[in-house]
């Protein structure tokens, strides 16, 4: 009999150990808030305020964008007038919140005699601080190259996600022109 | 009146003896087993290839390292489910390819998930940090503070690990069988640890309803399989009866044991196959070992021929007549029946006489059994006697090969020449070999250098 424990002893420390490890680390047992286990709901700009996820210390989120820093850290997002070089009559549109794997994206566009002539992404994955780097990059490349080929452009590597959301938020509002 | 009852007496004391009816034939053929095989493969790879992985592999950069991180977890995730469903030897692939050739797999589908799941947890590391320039160790971080199931999927990894090396057989000398396989069992736990991620980041699923059915029914399939099988196997050998009706000696450190009981009557089973035999009794009960039937069994019991190899093999040629034997079986395809009526030619080394004797006994006489004895003393023959009766009566010769093992590693007494001088119409011939795996491969070597067709060489590493 204590021989049988003897053998079974180093498969139940390890098999106990391997078990403790997960429930208390990993991230979909710990209730960790940045977990991308659950993609926060569908909503867009004016999203509830969520927990805030810690930033990353290096870069800021929204740096890189061009205007104000959004309220909810949940959602990347941004408001901005349609720029000069549109002309006076541009209008401006808002495209669907597409859903992605991380999050929400949704696009406004500046359209100007039916053409469009600049997109901005109003609303970003950013619930995790990988997400919140990678569009650090990502929206800005996009919203140049929206701007100029429309819907026509290069996924962005390492934001393919983000960047096919972009695209058919940018053609809800090309439909609906 | 007196006489009636004396007879009825007879009667059940000696009932006739009759042969248990064989293991039933096996419906599945190898090349189905391959299709399957092929099929589950193709549909992943398709999947895959869909989602835009053979571009991302020939685009370089990061999503080349991308794409190598997704097949090799791909291929890590389908050896690992064939590697649990082989070593469930469900019934449907044991009749067919017998549990030595299942475990055999089983160790292979092992060694390519070790790899893969190595592989790809560092490549596709590296490629999640590559987006950011992070560097390895940075990536790692960010994937088991941020992404759930990936510390389980480190755990698995480990585990993977750990049971791979004490599989490598260097290591797993010095440890106990028991020691090792209850480690071994952790590969359940191992492959569910890693199931969580490859549905939460695995980039083939996400967003994908086809991909995360085929998943989610492959895990269901294997899992249904594993259950019934192993359920299966236990259940059975508890509701099953036997017990040990006697233990004789038959030659120096080798027994027989003898066993019987209710549980006869449902049995199937043929000479040849091996039982895992599990005696209950004090300090032996936690140990199964692999024993093969060594005559043709009847419903007046089975009888297994052992040898004094392992911690506990002396105590099992104690065992006391009554006490009651769990048996888990019967395993194998090593039968007379693989020889489908050809000639043949036994070889048998030490206790590996046990299935041979058995095949030898369920010959008939057109089949003119050649049997080759290789002992280290003429004194080691276990079931002399009855092999030279049943080799006589089933027209065959009978030769002993007794010396030490340096005399036959300097006159190899199965190299190719002499093996056809003695059986000149050797390529018709079906083999059946068991013995120690220096003998099963030296025999294999010269019977195929002779011209036997590898096909007709039947191998039983497992028992005996």
């Amino acid at each position: 009999m204590s021989t049988l424990a003897r053998r079974i002893a180093p498969a139940a420390a390890l098999g106990g150990v391997a078990i403790a490890v997960v429930g208390l680390i990993d991230p979909a047992f710990a209730g960790s808030s940045n977990t991308t286990a659950e993609p926060a709901p569908a909503t867009v700009a004016q999203s509830a305020p969520q927990a805030t996820s810690p930033q990353s210390e290096s870069v800021a989120p929204e740096q890189s964008t061009t205007q104000d820093a959004p309220s909810n850290a949940g959602q990347g997002s941004s408001t901005d007038a349609a720029p000069a070089s549109c002309g006076d009559n541009a209008q401006t549109v808002t495209g669907q919140s597409v859903m992605t794997r991380w999050g929400a994206v949704q696009v406004q566009a500046s359209v100007a005699n039916g053409q469009l002539c600049q997109a901005q992404a109003v609303a970003w994955p950013a619930n995790d601080g990988r997400s919140q780097m990678i569009n650090s990059y990502a929206i800005p490349q996009l919203d140049a190259m929206a701007s100029q080929q429309g819907t026509a452009f290069d996924n962005i590597s390492g934001a393919t996600y983000t960047s096919e959301g972009y695209r058919q938020s940018l053609q809800s509002i090309l439909d609906s022109l | 009146m007196t006489a009636v009852v004396q007879e009825n007496i007879g009667m059940q004391s000696t009932p006739r003896v009759r042969r248990l009816p064989r293991p039933r034939r096996p419906w599945l053929r190898r090349s189905d087993v391959l299709s399957v095989c092929a099929f589950v493969v193709a549909v992943t790879l398709g999947l895959w290839w869909q989602h835009g992985g053979l571009d991302a592999l020939l685009s370089g950069g990061t999503g080349t390292l991308r794409a190598i991180g997704q097949l090799t977890g791909l291929a890590a995730a389908l050896a690992a489910l064939g590697a649990l469903i082989l070593t469930a030897r469900p019934a449907f692939l044991e009749r067919r390819f017998g549990l030595d050739e299942l475990l055999a797999a089983h160790r292979w589908f092992g060694i390519v998930t070790v790899v893969t799941v190595v592989v790809h947890s560092i490549v596709d590391t590296m490629a999640w940090g590559a987006d950011l320039h992070q560097g390895f160790f940075t990536a790692l971080g960010d994937l088991l503070a941020n992404e759930a199931w990936m510390v389980a999927a480190l755990v698995g990894t480990i585990l993977f690990l750990i049971i791979g090396l004490t599989s490598w057989r260097r290591v797993k000398r010095t440890m106990s069988y028991e020691t090792w396989y209850f480690v071994h069992t952790l590969g359940y736990l191992a492959v569910l640890a890693g199931f969580g991620h490859q549905l939460t980041l695995g980039a083939d699923i996400v967003g994908d309803r086809v991909a995360l059915w085929w998943w989610t029914g492959l895990a269901i399939v294997a899992a249904i399989v594993i259950v019934w099988s192993r359920l299966g196997v236990v259940v059975t050998s508890l509701t099953r009866r036997f017990y040990v009706s006697t233990v004789s000696a038959e030659a120096p450190g080798i027994g027989s044991i003898h066993v019987s009981g209710p549980g006869l009557r449902t049995l199937r089973a043929s000479g040849g196959q091996f039982f895992m035999l599990r005696p209950l009794a004090k300090g032996l009960w936690w140990q199964a070992h692999p024993f093969s039937v060594s005559a043709a069994p009847t419903n007046a019991g089975l009888r297994f021929t052992v040898k004094e190899l392992g911690d506990d093999t002396p105590n099992l040629l104690r065992l006391r007549p009554g006490t009651r034997v769990l048996l888990e079986g019967p395993y194998g395809v090593f039968t007379a029946e693989q020889a489908a009526g050809s000639k043949v030619v036994l070889v048998a080394g030490g206790v590996g006489i046990a299935p041979i004797r058995a095949i030898l006994e369920d010959c008939r006489p057109e089949q003119r059994p050649v049997v080759i004895v290789r002992v280290h003393d003429q004194r080691d023959v276990a079931h002399r006697a009855e092999l030279e009766r049943l080799v006589e009566a089933r027209n065959g010769v009978l030769h002993v090969l007794a010396g030490p093992r340096a005399w036959f590693a300097a006159n190899d007494p199965f190299a190719a020449a002499t093996l056809r001088a003695w059986i000149p119409d050797l390529a018709e011939r079906h083999a059946f070999v068991c013995g120690p795996a220096s003998l099963e491969s030296a025999v294999t070597t010269g019977l195929r250098k002779a011209g036997m067709p590898t096909r007709n060489i039947h191998l039983e590493t497992f028992g005996a």
